[in-house]
């Protein structure tokens, strides 16, 4: 429930809060804590171990396989 | 003279940064740089509670995982990433469930330590200009007793003077399995193939100058051998073998949000997915990040994680009666639980080089007396020039 609800917030967000943003205005978009991945081992590591703990897998696309579970 | 010097000096040196700042918001922008990372990471299962176990050992798994990436470019717009994964594993691994004197669900243990590794070696080709970008990845993951082939095509689209990223990919994989001892154990597979075909397609956009929001969804598909290698089933007194059907088809979508906060010099990573398949299995999770700066060569990471799922339609840690459609599985992975993922990081810059130092706890909570607690510490190192 209470993630619906923050799906419901973020959506909100998206379809409300566009501006027109110049190129020279992007120097804290660039930086590398605002990457959707800023440590792409960190997440590959993360999501083998969420992956072969759990029912679920994410939905990236990329080579990757194997087991390593148990 | 020198007043010309120095303004011929400040225009590029502004041109130099406003083409920095130009580069896209993406994960890893290419950059034409080369980089070298290493981590490892020290995957350590917390043992099993007495009172849950029937027989076997109390110890569970423990994991060490090398991992080592190399990017460079290869021509002024293509580059190469080549990785290499190495990971040892030893402990105990649940088997089957068991009802006890008070029909409890009680757990019984492989007696023995296993001891196995896996290396993947994986290889990703990017070829890209200032619009849009493709990559080719393909890997290889060798066990003992399961093998893996995997490829994968994605690309993005910059549109919307760069503001809109449209990004999708195919991937897909063909798994071999061939269980140990198969000759010892009757029943155990062997040469059983697994498919996976997967597909996506994503949105990000800018919405300000300190806010990125983006958004994926994804199906997947897999046929084959999708039972557990290992894993039995206690049903009406009898031990049966782990029995899952041989299809599966799942959706998945994600949602991110980053924020930076100018004043605080931070920024807050917010990552929601949700996931269902049709062995009825939903799932939802909630993770928040918080990238803390101090000065320019600290950073402080703390992060939370929340997961929780529903059972498969026919998961039971044991089974009274016998099903008519002959699906049996006690695996903890298909029960319902719910899991919370504790994380704390800390960054530090020395000129080109990164260091980082990782800690998770990760615990779940539910019905099934194998579900799992476990810490993971990591060492991260990185380097671009």
């Amino acid at each position: 429930m209470i993630i619906r609800f923050i799906v419901a917030v973020l959506v909100a967000i998206a379809a409300t809060g566009c501006t027109q943003v110049k190129v020279w205005e992007r120097g804290n978009l660039a930086r590398n804590e605002m990457a959707f991945t800023p440590d792409p081992l960190e997440q590959k590591i993360q999501d083998h171990i969420y992956h072969s703990k759990e029912a679920s897998q994410s939905v990236a696309a990329g080579a990757g396989g194997g087991c390593g579970c148990n | 003279m020198q007043e010309k010097k120095s303004t011929l000096a400040a225009l590029s040196s502004a041109a130099m940064m406003l083409s920095g700042l130009a580069q896209p918001a993406l994960a890893n922008p290419p950059d034409q740089k080369t980089q070298i990372a290493y981590r490892f990471t020290n995957y350590s299962e917390g043992e099993m509670d007495a009172k849950d176990v029937a027989e076997g050992s109390l110890e569970r798994y423990q994991i060490q995982v090398h991992q080592l990436s190399v990017k460079t470019p290869v021509s002024e717009d293509t580059e190469i990433s080549l990785s290499v994964v190495n990971e040892t594993m030893s402990g105990a691994s649940p088997w089957y469930v068991v009802p006890n004197a008070e029909g409890e669900a009680v757990q019984v243990m492989s007696g023995a330590t296993i001891d196995e590794a896996r290396n993947e070696l994986g290889m990703d080709f990017r070829s890209y200009n200032t619009s849009s970008e493709t990559t080719l990845s393909l890997s290889v993951s060798a066990e003992n007793d399961y093998e893996s082939l995997a490829f994968g095509y994605s690309g993005q689209w910059r549109t919307l003077q760069q503001r809109g990223t449209l990004s999708w990919g195919i991937s897909g994989s063909r798994d071999f399995i061939n269980a140990t001892d198969a000759n010892i154990y009757a029943g155990r597979p062997v040469e059983e193939i697994k498919n996976r075909l997967r597909g996506y397609l994503g949105y990000s956009i800018v919405m300000t100058r300190n806010r990125l929001f983006g958004m994926n969804i994804g199906v997947t598909s897999l046929d084959g051998y999708l039972s557990d290698a290992y894993k039995l089933a206690w049903v009406d007194n009898e031990i049966v073998r782990d029995n899952r059907p041989d299809v599966q088809n799942q959706v998945g979508g994600s949602l991110m949000l980053r924020q930076f906060f100018p004043e605080a010099q931070a920024a807050l990573h917010t990552d929601i997915k949700l996931y269902q398949n049709d062995w009825e299995v939903t799932s939802e999770s909630l993770d928040l990040a918080w990238y803390q700066n101090l000065g320019s060569k600290w950073q402080l990471v703390p992060s939370l994680r929340y997961y929780h799922q529903s059972a498969a339609t026919f998961y039971e840690p044991f089974y009274e009666n016998r099903r008519a459609d002959g699906f049996y599985s006690s695996d903890y992975r298909l029960s319902e639980f719910s899991a919370v993922s504790a994380r704390f990081k800390v960054i530090r810059q020395w000129n080109t080089v990164s260091v980082n130092l990782q800690y998770e706890n990760y615990s779940a909570s539910g019905d099934h007396p194998a579900l799992l607690s476990y810490s993971a510490i990591s060492l991260g190192v990185g380097t671009s020039f």
